[in-house]
Order: C-alpha cells, then structure tokens, then sequence
C-alpha cells in the first residue's frame, strides 16, 4: 500500500501550502506545516452528516435510516472493546472531540507531544466500530439528555423551526441529533450498514497540521492505513426528495423561557445541480450583499440600533449545501413584527436600488481581513477545509475568487434568492410567568 | 521611561516584555511572528465596587462613534476600510477587580497587498475610541447613552437565556451574597435608571486617569518600536492611579447551603460551590489544580467516567476553581428525578478525592493534560495576554515555564493536602417546573 503523487495547493496572499496526497485505500491525506506553533491537530472525517438519511450502495435497493443517525454514529465510536476513546486521549495529554454537521462527521484531537502516537490513535478508533445492543440502549439515553438540551436553547430552536418553515422534504430540516422518538429505532445493525456505506476511505479525508515533519508524516499515516485492506467503495447514491421552490409555511412560533422574543427571517434557494464555482460565487455573494443590506455599517442597522428594535447580536448569514442553501436574519427584538417588516422593506429597497460599489469594495477588504485572522487558526483550517472539501470547494482558492468578485454576481443573487415570495419567519416568544 | 523587565520562559512565545511608561500605565509586548495578525488590548482595572454597572457602559458609549467617526456606522466602515480590523470590548472581574478592555486584531502589514500599512492607522484609530469620543457640550450625547442603558439592560435579563452559566451565576451570587464578588461584571439592572450622560463622562475620564491601565502588543515589533507606536494610545500626564485595597484573604463556609429554583425548563440544571481555602499564591495551588483535574476537567476526570458515563447521572459534568476567591465549582445538567443522586455521587468524587483515592494514571493523566493544555497556551496570544494579566493583579509572579514544572511534579500528597480544607458550600438546583407555565417562579431555600 502506498500513496499517489503529491500535489502542493498553495496560496500566495495566505502564504499557506496544502500537501495532498491520494492513499491507495482511497483516503484523501492532507498535511500543512505550521512552524513554530506548539499545537498539533487533525482531523479524520466523513461526509455523511444528518441530511444523508436515504441512500443506495453499488446499485443495491434505497435504504432510509432514523433522523439522528449519523450523530448517534458519533456517539458511539468513541466507544471501542478497549474503552473510550476520548479517555484514552484525554489520559495521554491530548484532547479530542467530535461533531456532526448537516453533511460531515468531524473527529479531530489536538495536542502538544505524542503527535504519532495520537494519530494512530485517532485513525484506528475511527476505523474501528464496535456497537452492541447494550452500549447502543445506553447511548440512547445520553443522547436522550442532549436533545433536551439543545430543546432549552432559544438560538437552537429558533433556527430549525425556521429550518421546517422555509424546507418542505428536505433533512436539513430535521434537528441533527434526532428526536428521542427517532433515535430509539436505532439498532447495532443500522449504525453498522451506515458505517460501512459512509467510513470508506474513499468518502472521508484526513488533515493534519502543525510543526511536523511532511515525509514523516505520510509515512506514518501510510502504516496505519495498510494495516488492512479496502474493497473500492463502488457507486455511492445520496438520494434527497425533490425540494420545491415554495416554502412549506410563511411562520413558525414557539414560546420558551428567554427574556425577549427573538426572530429569524429566512430567505430559501434551491439550486440541484450547481457546480462547486457557481455555489461559491453564491456563497461570497450572499455574504457580502447580507453584510451591505443588514450589516453595522448600513444606515439600516444604525437606524434600527437607534431606535432599539435591534442589539449587536442582529445579524445575517448565508449557508449552503451541494443543492440548498438559504440566508437568515433576525436576532433579539422587543417589536418582533416591526422588525419582521423593517427586514421585508428592506429587502425590498435592496432589490430595487442595488448595492453600492463603495460598500462592495469595503466588504471585500473587511472579509479579506477577516481570512487572514481566521487563518491563525489550526482548527479553523482543517475543519474548513475538509467542510469545504465535501462540497468540491478548495478552502485556499476562495479569498481569490472573493478578489474576482464582481458587483453583478452581488445583484444578480439579489434578484433571484431574496425573493419575498419565498420567505419564512420564525419566532420565540418569552413563556408567561418564567422566572426573570 | 522605567526599565524592562522580562517574565516568562525565554525564547518561546509566551514572553512578555513590560516597560512601565507613566505612573499606573505599563505597556507589555510578546514577539509572535507565527500570526497573520497583530494583537493589541488595553486594560483598563479598577474596583468590583458600587459602580460596576456604569463602568461597564464605558466601553459600550466610547463603541459608538470619535470625533472624526461620530456614529457607529461610520466607526464600523473604518474598521472594514482597515480590512476587517476587529475591535471588541469586553468586561470582566478578576477577582474583586473590574476589567474593561479593548481588542484590536488586524492583519501584519505584512500580508497586505501593494505593500499598503495599516498599523499607523489602527493604533491612532484606537486612541481615537479611547480618548477622543463624540462629545455634545462636553458629555456623551443623551440619546447614546439611553440607548446603551436599555441595550445594557437587555444584555442583562438575556443572561437567563443560556441556562447552563445562568445557574452557575445563581450559584455565585448565593455562595458569595456577603462579598463583592457577588456583582456580575455586567452590574445589575437597578443600577441604570440613575446613570446619566455626565455622570458617565466623568467616569469615562476617571477611568481613563486613574485606573491600572495594561496595554498589551503581540506581534513583529520590537520594544522600542512598540513603545514609541503604542505610548500615544493614553495620556501620560496627569494619572493619578488608584490604590487598591489587599486581596482578600479566602473565606470559609458554615452550614451546607441547599438552594432549589424552577422555571419552565426540560434540563435541570445542578451547580454545586466548595470553599478550598488556598490563596492564589499558595505553594498548595498547584495540588490544587491537579485535583481538580482528577475531579473534573477532563474527559478523564471521575466526574465525566463515574457520574456522565458510568452512572448516565448527567449530560454534562464538570469543575472549575476561581483561583482568585478560593472557590471551586461543579456544574452539570442532570435529569431532574436523579437530584439526590447526581448530588450525592458528586460529593461522593470530591471526598475521594481530598481522601486520595485516585489511581496514579489518574493522577498522571491529569498532570499530562494539564501540562500539554499550558503549552498549548503559547499559541495564543490573547489567553496569555489574559493570564499575564490575571497573575499580575493578584500578585503571582508570571513564570509559565516555572508554572509548568510545579505540576508536573505534584505527588498524590501535595494533591491531599490541597484539598483538605475544601469544604462544600451552596448546593444550587434549577429545576423544571413540571411544564406549566401558569405558575409563578419560586424559589425555595432548604438547609441539609
């Protein structure tokens, strides 16, 4: 066993270089040097997150699995014959951790010493599942807890309530931990068919990065690899519902213990098909043109600052998936409605007037700096880059794509994305008699 | 002015270099050439005192716009044209110290394109903020700082927002109600109908005169340039710096304190408070710190095996000392009707702990952890800069590197002796209310 030619991804503004390299497994393996730091961190992941719940395998028939699953995969790979895994690094100086998104399951650990020897770690643990019935049933309530948790948080709920509103098949609506209906049809069986489909080398990447050797390190990685020996993983198909362009409802409320209503206005795209590029160009786009119309420099946020409908946590974002993406805006508000329709007019000016090019040109400076602070960061580079990676984007290009952005790609996005008649708003209400 | 005076380990990143530049005023600078960014933070310390929540306005009123940027609309298009430079206040307690401060991270000339410089721009951008706000009749516009009392006082109520460090606060204030520790470094709503625009700019002022300013620089300068960039952020005359009184010897508990709170909530919420008795300088610190590693710090840690995983007693579960005041605090999200047992088994690993029943890979997987999570810290500059400052107040030379070595070399009995004198405190439950949301809150004080 052995790896593939090398291939050197460099970026000249960054002054970063990625090393590539193919392992005959199939695992993409990628390595950036960061001289002088004393951390140490990778990563180990997959692409299959919450949203992948129906797929077929080398032409077999569709299988659907519980909302929650690839999460509750998480869970319990931790759990090896040996122990936990998390203890084992933890009692070697090292932390790990893990986290499930829409379309990724991220195992990653960071350390000072013992680099290898975590490594290793990380790369057998991962590939090493271990499910019973016993360990799966106790999981269920760990898991059972979290849900709870995250059900007591207002940002939490706000977001997938609005989620359900603007999709109407689509799993990114579905909370990413599942349900505790949906978790306890989990079984040893199901979490072992995901795993074979979904842990494949060929459908998960490694990332290291820190002040190490790059030939020590391949070669390393190579040894753990070749322990055993791969099946190619043949014809992997995500199948996802057809998605209309129509909302599924206008509004969603819910009232919770917080001390002040909050709202998000969500804005839907559906857009099967596109190619990596165009969805970046959607991405910055909306980025900048959510930043131009709701950001703390516009007159909009000032104004509404004023007049205290908004607090410094008011904000927008944009976020996308290979086939779906949607913008979101809102934040904590004493007038939910009149900030509800302070937003729509908004946007309604936005399409009208278009953006400034001072504005744009300001923005892309701003969001230039911006990469450059996030780029400090060891964590921020491989977990983007491995994010990214799944949507066939490479993470070191896009502050050159961001240079090549034009005023239109802005204006164009305006026009067919923030379209009030694909809008959905979302509301937490504060419960009548919580404790204040 | 005054002589350097070096502190940390040599040769690595987390050395800083300090120059005192005017009375009250010192200026400390780490060399870090590993960034994309410079960091630049001014502190400004004065009392955990009366006025807690005006001087946690300070920051709010100078954010919203100079003399030559008098909105914060045009004070946010600066910072974009300055590519992306972030600027953020916070304020913090160390201790019975209150901590306003102001951080700057913008991208190293370096990195920019055409050979363009912004450093020049930003430290005068940050005088600007500090010194030079937008005065009407030569006090903070009347609009502005209404504004910023009812944002303040949203900020506040929204601390309930978050139930998981809502209950730790709770916990805090009940454990400390007799000491000025109690006070939320954001102050209390009752505070602000009394705060008007000229008593703020006379605090804005006094602060800036008289408070313990730390003005910290991490990036490719060497001191010299460092001083002669930065000494212009702050008036040099005419300071006259507070005088603090001593820190607070450590205080002990008396009866166990057991606290029951509902509101309509799915996760308890279970925090427990411990008096440990050791002072921020004690040689016992580092056993200290070590056992509270072995209690709950890390995934290790028997709270996480024996309470979260052995038992699935809790969600989350975890411990951490406010070195400063002698406390120490576990915090968990429990289930509801497993209260007595989630509290009991937690007691249960505290007292094995003080007892010494820990097996040595606990006791050197914690020592491991501990130590690669501080040599970790010297990629941060901003965590130095935090716990630089942090020793410094409470009069703990700064030496990680010496820091380092004392816990590698804690021994099972330094870890005993430590925690002899921990003793629990408050025992605080945030409790669902069995889902109705009819019910007024209530709050029920039990003594065990």
């Amino acid at each position: 066993m052995t790896f593939g030619p090398e291939t050197p991804i460099t970026n000249e503004t960054l002054k970063e270089t990625v090393y590539r390299r193919v392992h005959s497994s199939g695992l993409p393996v990628y390595f950036c040097a960061k001289p002088g730091f004393q951390k140490r961190y990778a990563c180990f992941a997959t692409h299959f997150g919450s949203i992948d719940s129906k797929f077929s395998r080398g032409g077999k028939p569709a299988i659907e699995v519980p909302d929650g699953v690839a999460h509750f995969l998480e869970h319990k790979l931790f759990e090896g014959e040996a122990g936990n895994a998390m203890e084992e690094f933890s009692k070697r100086g090292a932390a790990s951790n893990a986290y499930t998104s829409f379309n990724t399951t991220n195992y990653l650990f960071s350390c000072a010493d013992g680099f290898y020897d975590h490594l290793e770690r990380l790369i057998r643990f991962v590939q090493e599942p271990f499910f019973t019935e016993e360990n799966v049933e106790k999981e269920k309530g760990i898991i059972g807890q979290e849900i709870k948790m995250y059900e007591d948080s207002a940002g939490w709920k706000v977001y997938f309530n609005l989620l359900e509103s603007l999709y109407q098949n689509h799993p990114v609506q579905k909370d990413i931990a599942g349900t505790v209906e949906s978790i306890s049809g989990i079984s040893p069986e199901l979490l072992y068919t995901c795993y074979e489909t979904f842990y494949h080398p060929e459908n998960m990447i490694l990332f290291a990065i820190g002040d190490e050797d790059r030939e020590t390190y391949f070669s390393h990685v190579d040894r753990v690899l070749s322990e055993r020996t791969w099946e190619p993983l043949g014809t992997l198909e995500r199948i996802f519902p057809d998605e209309p362009s129509a909302v599924a409802s206008r509004r969603a409320e819910e009232r919770m213990v917080v001390s002040m209503p909050r709202i998000l206005v969500g804005f839907k795209d559906v857009h099967p098909g596109i190619s990596p590029e165009a969805l970046l160009t959607r991405e910055l786009s909306a980025d900048i043109l959510l930043e131009l119309t709701f950001g703390q420099a516009t007159d909009f946020y000032q104004r509404l600052y004023e007049q205290q409908l908004i607090d410094d946590g008011f904000h927008g974002s944009h976020s996308a998936l290979a086939d779906i993406g949607h913008s979101m805006i809102g934040g904590d508000t004493p007038e939910p409605e009149r900030l509800e329709a302070e937003i729509l007019k908004e946007i309604e000016r936005i399409r009208r007037d278009g953006v400034s090019a001072e504005g744009f040109e300001r923005q892309k400076r701003a969001i230039m700096g911006g990469f450059f602070r996030y780029f400090n960061s060891l964590e921020f580079t491989a977990n983007h880059y491995c994010g990214y990676q799944f949507l066939g984007i490479d993470l070191l290009g896009i502050i050159d794509r961001l240079h090549s952005l034009k005023l239109s790609d802005l204006n164009d996005l305006c026009a067919e994305h923030l379209d009030p008649e694909r809008v959905s708003t979302s509301l937490i209400l504060p419960k009548v008699g919580a404790l204040a | 002015m005054g002589t350097p005076t070096v502190g940390g380990a040599p040769g690595t990143g987390a050395t800083f270099v300090s120059r005192t530049i005017a009375p009250g005023l010192t200026l400390h600078k780490n060399t870090d050439n590993r960034r994309k960014t410079n960091l630049l933070n001014v502190f400004w310390v004065g009392v955990l005192g009366d006025d807690v929540t005006a001087r946690a306005l300070i920051p709010n009123c100078l954010m919203r716009g100079t003399t030559r940027f008098p909105s914060l609309q045009a004070l946010t298009r600066e910072t974009e044209r300055l590519y992306g430079v972030s600027l953020s206040s916070d304020v913090r307690k160390i201790g019975e110290r209150h901590v306003l401060q102001f951080r700057l991270e913008f991208v190293n000339d370096h990195f920019l394109p055409g050979g363009e410089s912004i450093l020049e721009e930003v430290i005068t951008f940050l005088r600007e903020v500090l010194t030079q706000p937008n005065l009407v009749d030569g006090a903070f516009e009347p609009a502005v700082v209404e504004q910023e009392k009812e944002t303040h006082k949203r900020l506040i109520e929204g601390l309930l927002n978050d139930k998981r460090s809502y209950a730790v606060q709770r916990c805090l204030e009940i454990t400390c109600e007799n000491e000025p520790f109690r006070r939320h470094e954001q102050g209390s709503v009752d505070d602000l109908p009394a705060i008007s625009p000229q008593s703020m700019t006379e605090l804005w002022r006094d602060a800036a005169a008289t408070n313990e300013t730390h003005i910290y620089f991490s990036g490719s300068l060497s001191l010299d340039e460092a001083e002669a960039a930065l000494t212009p952020i702050l008036s040099t005359d005419d300071r006259t710096p507070l005088q603090f009184a001593p820190l607070a010897e450590p205080r002990m508990p008396g009866e166990v304190r057991e606290v029951v709170e509902r509101m309509p909530l799915k996760q308890a919420k279970l925090v427990m408070s411990y008096r440990t008795g050791v002072p921020f300088t004690d040689a016992r610190v580092a056993g200290l710190v070590v056992g509270n590693g072995i209690l709950g710090s890390f995934p290790h840690s028997k709270l996480f095996v024996n309470v979260r995983e052995g038992a699935s007693l809790c969600y989350y579960a975890s411990s951490f000392l406010e070195r400063t005041q002698a406390l120490m605090f576990i915090s968990s999200g429990i289930d509801q009707a497993r209260y007595e047992e989630a509290r009991d088994l937690i007691g249960v690993q505290v007292a094995d702990v003080a007892a010494g029943k820990f097996t040595d890979e606990e006791l050197t997987a914690t020592k491991l952890a501990l130590e690669s999570r501080l040599l970790m810290l010297e990629d941060s500059p901003s965590a130095l800069m935090d716990i630089h400052l942090a020793w410094h107040l409470n009069g703990a030379p700064y030496d990680l590197d010496a820091y380092r070595k004392q816990i590698v070399a804690v021994t099972r009995e330094d870890v005993v002796a430590a925690f002899k004198e921990v003793k629990p405190d408050v025992v605080y439950l945030l409790g669902p209310d069995g889902e109705s949301s009819e019910q007024p809150s209530d709050s029920e004080e039990v003594s065990s």
